[in-house]
This record gives C-alpha cells, sequence and structure tokens, in this order.
C-alpha cells in the first residue's frame, strides 16, 4: 500500500543543510492503522508530507497501491494526491470563506466527470458519516474545534481514498472531542481504509495496528 | 467548480470591502479611459474603412489629396526642398480622371470659408467647388431638389447645393430649392438641400457645394505642380479588388508627368481612407514614396497600440501590486487546494478568473458612465450598433485587465510549495 525505500529529506539553504529525513524505510500494509511518534524536530510531519506527496524526498523512493512515484511533476502529483491520499491536519485548514458542505467538495472539483450534483451527493454522504449531516450550511467558524475537525474527516474520505494521513488530528482537541475523532478513524480503518497518524500522544499510539518511532530523522523503532 | 471559486472571492472581496472598493474605482476610471478611447477609435475607424454617407462606396474609393514635390535645384534626397502640397485642379484632371480602371473620378476643392453677402447675416460660409461626377461618386441625401448637372458645371453656372443646416441658418428653413445664395457677392441658385452628415471625418461634406468653373479660371485651370491648388480627387474603381489595378495604372502615368519650372512630382499615391487617416499628421512621409506607405501604416497602427498597451499596464502593474498582497492572504487556501488535488495550472486558473470577475463588475460599472461621457460630449451619435459595440469593447476591456492583472499575482502563488502554503509561508 504504502512503500518507503531509504528515504532521505534535507532541507538546504546557503549556509545551512539540514537533514529531517535519513534512510526511513518502511511499509505500510493495505488496511493497516499505524502511528508515528517522535519528539518534536524528529521528522514526523515531514514524513507524512513524503508518504502523501506533498514533499519530495532528497533521496528514495515511494511507492503508493504499487504506483512507483517516478516523477515529481505538479499535474502528476497532483492527481495522485486527488485519487489516493486523503489528509486530515491537526488545525483542521478549513476555509472561513466556504460553508461546510463547500469545503467538503474541495477534493471533487478536482476529480473529473462529476456533475455538480453528483459532488453535492457526495458531500453529504461524507457529512452524515461523520455526523454532521444537520451542519451543511454552517460556517467553520460556527462549528466547535470537533466539529470542525469532522468536516476536517469528512473532506478527507469524500473522494474515497484509500490512504488516510492525519497529523495529530486530535492535537488541537481536548480528549472528549478528539476520543470522538478516533472513534471515526477507527471506524474508517474497519471498513477498510489505510491509516498512518502522527502524534505525540502514547495512549492514542497504543490503540493502533503498529508504531513507528523516530529520532532526529531516523527510525528507531 | 466555478461557483466554488466565486464563493470565496466575493466572500474575500466582501471582507474587504476597502479594498475591494479602492480596486473597482481604478479599474472603473481605467475602464472608461479604454472604453471611451475604443469607442472614439471605433467611430473613426468605422468612418474610414466603413461606408457611412455620403461616401458609401469608401470601400472601393481611393484619394489623392496630397502630392509631394521637389525642388530640383535642391539636394531633396536629404529630405531637404521637399513640399507635401494639395494637387491643382488640373493635375488631377490630366493624369488622374483618364484613369481607364476606375469606373469614376471626382475632383474637389478643400472646403474653403467664401464671404457671404445679402443674406439674413453678414458671415462666411463653408464652400467646396466640385465637378459634375461629385454627385455620382458621394451619395448624399437630398431633403430637397437636386444635385446641379455636369452640363451646369462645364457651363459654369452659378448653382449651389446647400447643407440642411446651412439652409436653416441662412433662409431660416430648409425649404431652400430656387432661392439664391450670394457669395463674394455673386448669386448662386439653389439646386437642392441635403443633409449635412454627423462624420467629423466625411471627405466630402460642408455647408455648400458649387460648380468649380464658378470659381475665377485662375484658380483652377492653370497647370501646376508646387504652389498646388487645394483640390483631391476621389477615384472610384468597380471593385474594392480592383483598386490595386488602379493604383498600378496610375503609377505607370506617373513618370510621364510634366514637371514645374523648377520642380519635380516625387510622389502622389492613391491612398485608401484608411491609410489617409494614418497618415493625416505625417504628409511628410509620403516622399517615401507608395511602396513604403503600407509599411509606415503598420508602423504607425503598431505604434498607437503600444502606446494604447502601455498606458493599460500602469494601472495594471498598480493592481498586480494589491493582488500580490490578496492572493498572499490565501496561502492557505492554496495548500489545502493543492494538498486535495489542485494542480498549480487550476490555481491560476481560479485565481485569474476571480480577478476577471472583480474587473467585469467593474466594466459592469464603467459601462454606463462611459456612455453617460459620451452622450454629453458627442449628443445624438450614440446609436444602438455603437452601444453594442461600447459593450463588447467594455467586456473585452474588463477581461484582457483583469488577465494581465492577475496572471503574474496567479502564477507566482500557485507556484507556492504546498507544505510552505499550509504552514502559512507565503514566500
Amino acid at each position: 500500500m504504502i512503500q518507503l525505500d531509504g528515504i532521505e529529506k534535507v532541507y538546504r539553504t546557503d549556509k545551512i543543510e539540514t537533514l529531517a529525513l535519513s534512510n526511513i524505510n518502511l511499509t505500510v500494509d493495505a488496511g493497516e492503522f499505524i502511528s508515528i511518534m517522535g519528539p518534536s524536530g524528529s521528522g514526523k510531519s515531514t514524513l507524512l508530507n513524503v508518504m502523501g506527496l506533498l514533499d519530495e524526498p532528497s533521496a528514495g523512493d515511494v511507492s503508493l497501491n504499487g504506483r512507483h512515484i517516478n516523477s515529481y511533476a505538479d499535474r502528476y502529483l497532483a492527481r495522485i494526491r486527488n485519487e489516493e491520499v486523503g489528509f486530515i491536519f491537526q488545525t483542521f485548514h478549513l476555509i472561513a470563506d466556504l460553508n461546510v458542505v463547500d469545503n467538503v467538495e474541495i477534493p471533487l472539483l478536482y476529480r473529473r466527470g462529476l456533475s455538480g450534483k453528483e459532488r453535492r451527493q457526495m458531500a453529504l454522504e461524507a457529512l452524515e458519516r461523520v455526523g454532521l449531516g444537520s451542519r451543511v450550511r454552517h460556517f467553520p467558524s460556527q462549528l466547535s474545534g470537533g466539529q470542525q475537525q469532522r468536516v476536517a474527516v469528512a473532506r478527507a474520505i469524500v473522494g474515497k481514498p484509500r490512504i488516510l494521513l492525519a497529523d495529530e488530528p486530535t492535537g488541537n482537541l481536548d480528549s472528549r472531542m478528539g476520543d470522538e475523532i478516533m472513534a471515526i478513524l477507527r471506524q474508517l480503518n474497519d471498513e477498510g481504509a489505510t491509516i498512518v497518524m502522527v502524534t505525540h500522544d502514547q495512549r492514542l499510539a497504543e490503540t493502533t495496528e503498529r508504531t513507528v518511532r523516530l529520532f532526529d530523522g531516523r527510525q528507531v523503532e | 467548480m466555478l461557483r466554488n471559486y466565486l464563493k470565496v472571492a466575493l466572500k474575500m472581496f466582501w471582507r474587504h470591502k476597502y479594498f475591494t472598493g479602492v480596486n473597482l474605482l481604478g479599474i472603473c476610471s481605467t475602464l472608461i479611459v479604454a472604453i471611451t478611447a475604443t469607442m472614439v477609435l471605433d467611430v473613426q475607424i468605422g468612418e474610414v474603412t466603413g461606408n457611412p454617407p455620403p461616401e458609401i462606396h469608401n470601400d472601393r474609393t481611393l484619394h489623392l489629396s496630397r502630392i509631394v514635390v521637389g525642388d530640383r535645384s535642391r539636394d531633396f534626397s536629404h529630405g531637404r526642398g521637399i513640399w507635401p502640397i494639395s494637387p491643382a485642379y488640373a493635375f488631377l484632371d490630366r493624369y488622374v480622371r483618364p484613369l481607364e480602371t476606375a469606373e469614376n473620378v471626382t475632383i474637389f476643392s478643400r472646403s474653403e470659408t467664401r464671404g457671404l453677402h445679402g443674406g439674413a447675416e453678414e458671415a462666411g460660409v463653408e464652400v467646396r467647388s466640385t465637378d459634375g461626377a461629385f454627385w455620382e461618386v458621394f451619395s448624399f441625401d437630398f431633403i430637397e431638389g437636386g444635385p446641379y448637372t455636369a452640363a451646369e458645371v462645364d457651363a459654369g453656372a452659378s448653382v449651389a447645393v446647400i447643407s440642411d443646416r446651412f439652409a436653416r441658418r441662412f433662409f431660416g428653413s430648409i425649404e431652400a430649392v430656387g432661392k439664391s445664395v450670394p457669395l463674394d457677392g455673386r448669386p448662386h441658385r439653389v439646386a437642392g438641400v441635403v443633409s449635412r452628415s454627423h462624420s467629423p471625418r466625411v471627405s466630402a461634406g460642408t455647408d455648400v457645394w458649387v460648380p468649380v468653373t464658378t470659381a475665377p479660371a485662375g484658380e483652377w485651370r492653370p497647370y501646376r505642380l508646387r504652389d498646388g491648388g487645394g483640390f483631391s480627387a476621389a477615384v472610384l474603381a468597380p471593385r474594392a479588388e480592383d483598386r490595386e489595378r488602379v493604383r498600378a495604372e496610375f503609377a505607370a502615368v506617373l513618370p510621364r508627368v510634366e514637371p514645374g519650372e523648377a520642380d519635380t512630382l516625387l510622389s502622389a499615391p492613391l491612398l485608401t481612407a484608411f491609410e489617409e487617416w494614418v497618415l493625416e499628421e505625417d504628409w511628410q512621409r509620403l516622399a517615401e514614396g507608395p511602396s513604403a506607405i503600407a509599411g509606415i501604416v503598420l508602423r504607425t497602427v503598431l505604434i498607437g497600440a503600444g502606446v494604447v498597451l502601455l498606458v493599460l499596464m500602469l494601472p495594471v502593474l498598480h493592481l498586480v501590486n494589491i493582488n500580490i498582497s490578496r492572493i498572499e492572504e490565501r496561502a492557505d487556501e492554496i495548500g489545502v487546494r493543492k494538498a486535495f488535488g489542485g494542480s498549480s495550472r487550476t490555481l491560476v486558473g481560479q485565481f485569474i478568473a476571480e480577478n476577471v470577475l472583480l474587473t467585469l463588475v467593474g466594466g459592469l460599472l464603467s459601462l454606463p458612465l462611459s456612455l453617460g461621457l459620451w452622450m454629453h460630449f458627442a449628443p445624438g451619435t450614440l446609436d444602438i450598433l455603437l452601444m453594442l459595440r461600447a459593450f463588447a469593447y467594455g467586456t473585452l476591456c474588463a477581461v484582457l485587465f483583469g488577465a494581465l492583472s492577475g496572471a503574474y499575482p496567479s502564477w507566482r502563488m500557485a507556484r507556492l510549495h504546498p507544505v510552505q502554503a499550509l504552514t502559512g509561508r507565503s514566500t
């Protein structure tokens, strides 16, 4: 499902070179739910960005769903991200000017062959799945943090990607709301989604099938 | 997809009311200038490329209103001793009228002020002297009476055709046929009254037309080169595509032109109304020869277009600056759209579409203002077709303005790395 071989990521400026990831070899099987842990600056988010094709590795190979990524051309990556990956961010990243259902529709805007009606129907179904069917016309500012994250989850799953990448999805939520989000993620995993979650929370990591630990950009476990 | 884009754009505009207001003001004033200038050009170009009455055969007419002569005693190859002048009647009568490829040729003077005595008021009036063919080549709308005939011209009859405007001014009504107009103290019987064209350019227009033969013979009979005579010829080709044949025949005639006492003919180009219009302020350049004229016309048109573009570029650059800061605010949105499958190209399209929307709103506001200005300064000249064209120009200007001012900021922001965008770093 996700295959990383010899991944390195180096950030370079004129004077400084920072090694963010070093020799990461990782396989995530289809339907697996894994967590990535490590201290701040250990490369967790960078690893997630490389997996989600938001960032290009300095060295190494990435394969998603059996597709070897051999080009980092903008349009090619955009299409794969659209079809294969759904992102859930710690700070939700909802567009404040759009209401809930318009936010959820965003990934479908870039999917060919869907009519406006079909897009709207799929977005409403995704919102029903996260329990927000009654808030579709609300704006993000009118929702609680937990509800906003549920909108973000709906946006991540609306295009039916097989991979969900969650970067500290409960980091901005209190424990009750965090548990609600985790319950949704577990349910999605039960339905077949492959989930990789970055977290600082050992308690949450223990609920996943496997934990990958990073330290200074290296895989230590 | 567009609806999603536009929702964000409209919210954005609404949230930044001050920015939107200032922006709209700038867009409106720019578009008012652009639309009005385009309408002026449209009218002018329409007159010289279309067939505005009475010049209803403009598309197959060639004009000879300037010739260039050189002083043989000077080295005019260096540009000295060269004069562009209006040719003499006899020159045109001898070399243009006999053209066999032409369907008809008329020779007429420029409009000159002549004394008007014995009427309701002491004043001058604009008069043209013409031959008889003038009324065949040009198609005036006669309100009353008709033109004077070729026979009357040959006989030197004191007759005149007058405009409705002059008839009202001089006689107090347009019923003037048979009445007398005293020109330079000599009475002229009014043969017809025509409606005066609104067009400022029309080369045949004036207030009074009289036979050329009513002028003293010394003004039109002698053959001259350098002194000229203030006459023009309009040469009617059988069809528009025959104009080149007419030009070729005339070019073959030119080497046989009899020189003046001290002068020689350097150039006598038969020009379309459009070419004449372009060269109007630059007759000296006719000396470069007929073959260079097409190049001169093209160069002039290109320079004109370049100047217009430069004038438009100043507000465009200002708007580019504003747009960059506006789009930078939206780094987070760019990151989200990229993460979920938006390519750089799609995002460029989105931001340009938004900008074009804003400029179209500006266009909608500036169009009635432009039309209002037009009606104020040129009352009675705004017809429905011109309004429709103005709408098209307004839309075109707005789209062009929006696309130009949105292109660079959009390109710059759409190239933003998604990870940088999601962390809110727009540079």
